[in-house]
């Protein structure tokens, strides 16, 4: 398999880019391949604190464009799963310290030693998601279904494919099925009919992915939960396994009825 | 007594695509505006010489005394070359034509209906940031999203949902027309008529509609389509 270098990105900020990009890496790493997960928010790094690497950054992807340390030097390993790694970026830094010609050489130094690599991608449409997706081959965009989100992630779209971003597959994050049939959130539907972009995944609210956040642990370290199970699949639709898409309707219904078993005692 | 000073007019500068625009105020005059010229030259001194200038008078009225005593301040002040010279004011656009100065005008340009235009046919989707601007008819062949825009000189067809913004009959008369399978915008335009009162609430909300001029407001007629 050719090296596949994949921005995650999104347009609106705080819909779950750095989220998806964790949780994809550990999952394509889980699946057997050697993967590299690479914080592109220079100035505001977050990937580092979601992965729970924080602590054993040392160097950063700055420091291995400007000379200052090899690629090996930067590359902060995942002990828990094998073949996976983090790039930091820079906390101290701008958005200008680099240019996307040093991000596609940077891109093409990766592609000598991993099967994927994931860019996170800052938020916004200027420097800095330039910069994070001038090295990449395909793009995941992040929305969440509402219509500020949706209507930028429409302008990110649009920007990737001028940039012949191909393909270009969407990850629908944060979804509440009792909202959406209140008719208080938009469906899946609506979203897909403003995108016209194939749908990679659906992730539901889950309060597990605060904590995982919060504890540095993605989902797939942690017990099994809706958000984790959906992060799985997406990461099997990238390496090309068909799974079908889970109703969200029924899956609400389900765990209501699995709640009223547990207070009434049925089993 | 006490009064409020009027502010002193300034010159401001502006950057866009085309370069650093000096935006001159006709009511700074004198040695007023060769200091106020030449402190400001001085602050961007590096920049000038990386990037285009554009000299805006804005509507001043310029005569010939007063423009070659600009130009020995620009030598002066060791300015490497002006890529444009801007005015609205009609007189002083004919002088720069007279002595050869690529001028232009610094009211936006909008296309105007000249008879010849040809129909313009997008047959995909127009996305949030896309923008069409057109001397002509323009008809889109899917959906015109939030955050697109369409100006045309002539009639405006949406194939789709029109959720984005749409400007038809720019500069021409009321004769022209807006149709969309699906009326989803808050806002449309045509001619010099803005509606920026629709909403879900309407009856043709989300339905085949189009829209029209009747030369004081713009009339919205639902279509079976």
């Amino acid at each position: 398999m050719d090296p596949r270098v994949i921005v995650i990105t999104s347009g609106k900020g705080g819909v779950g880019k750095t989220t998806s990009t964790a949780n994809l890496a550990v999952n394509l790493a889980k699946e057997g391949f050697k993967v590299v997960a690479v914080d592109a928010d220079i100035g505001l790094r977050n990937l580092d604190l979601v992965m729970g690497l924080e602590n054993r950054v040392v160097y950063n992807f700055i420091d291995v464009i400007e000379g200052n340390c090899r690629l090996k030097q930067a590359l902060v390993r995942d002990k828990r799963v094998d073949n996976l790694y983090l790039l930091p970026a820079a906390q101290t830094r701008t958005k200008d310290a680099v240019n996307p010609k040093q991000m596609k050489e940077l891109c093409n130094e990766l592609r000598k030693e991993f099967d994927f690599i994931l860019m996170d991608s800052p938020a916004g449409i200027e420097g800095g998601f330039q910069n994070a997706a001038a090295g990449a081959d395909e793009a995941l965009v992040v929305t969440t279904p509402e219509i500020s989100a949706v209507r930028d992630a429409d302008r990110i779209i649009g920007m990737l494919e001028s940039m012949q971003k191909s393909p270009i597959r969407l990850i629908i994050n944060r979804v509440r099925p009792v909202l959406i049939k209140e008719g208080d959130m938009l469906d899946v539907e609506d979203v897909l009919d403003v995108l016209a972009v194939k749908l990679i995944g659906i992730v539901p609210e889950d309060t597990s992915v605060i904590r995982s956040t919060n504890s540095g642990e993605p989902l797939t370290f942690g017990t099994d939960s809706q958000a984790k199970n959906a992060f799985e699949n997406i990461s099997r639709r990238i390496v090309g396994i068909e799974v079908p898409f889970i109703n969200m309707q029924e899956r609400q219904e389900s765990s209501l009825l699995a709640g009223l078993k547990r207070i009434f005692r049925f089993s | 007594m006490t009064g409020i000073t009027p502010e002193e007019p300034t010159i401001t500068l502006k950057g866009s695509g085309k370069g650093l625009r000096f935006v001159i105020p006709p009511s700074l005059k004198g040695k007023g505006l060769w200091e106020q010229f030449s402190s400001t030259l001085d602050q961007v001194s590096e920049m000038i010489r990386q990037v285009d200038i554009i000299i805006d008078f804005q509507d001043r009225k310029i005569e010939t005394q007063f423009f070659l005593e600009f130009l020995s301040k620009c030598l002066e002040n060791k300015v490497p070359s002006i890529s444009s010279w801007e005015t609205s004011d009609e007189t002083t656009r004919a002088l720069f034509r007279q002595i050869g100065l690529k001028s232009g005008s610094n009211e936006k340009k909008r296309p105007r209906r000249t008879g010849r235009e040809e129909t313009l046919v997008i047959s995909n989707s127009l996305r949030s940031g896309q923008r069409i601007e057109h001397d002509g008819d323009v008809i889109i062949l899917g959906h015109i999203n939030d955050g697109a825009e369409v100006l045309a000189s002539g009639n405006i067809i949406a194939c789709g949902k029109l959720k984005g913004l749409v400007h038809g009959g720019i500069n021409s008369g009321a004769e022209n027309i807006i149709i969309a399978f699906s009326l989803e915008a808050k806002q449309v335009r045509l001619g010099g008529m803005v509606n920026s009162s629709l909403n879900e609430d309407h009856e043709w909300w989300g339905k085949a509609v189009r829209i029209s001029s009747d030369g004081n407001s713009l009339r919205i007629r639902e279509l079976s389509i």
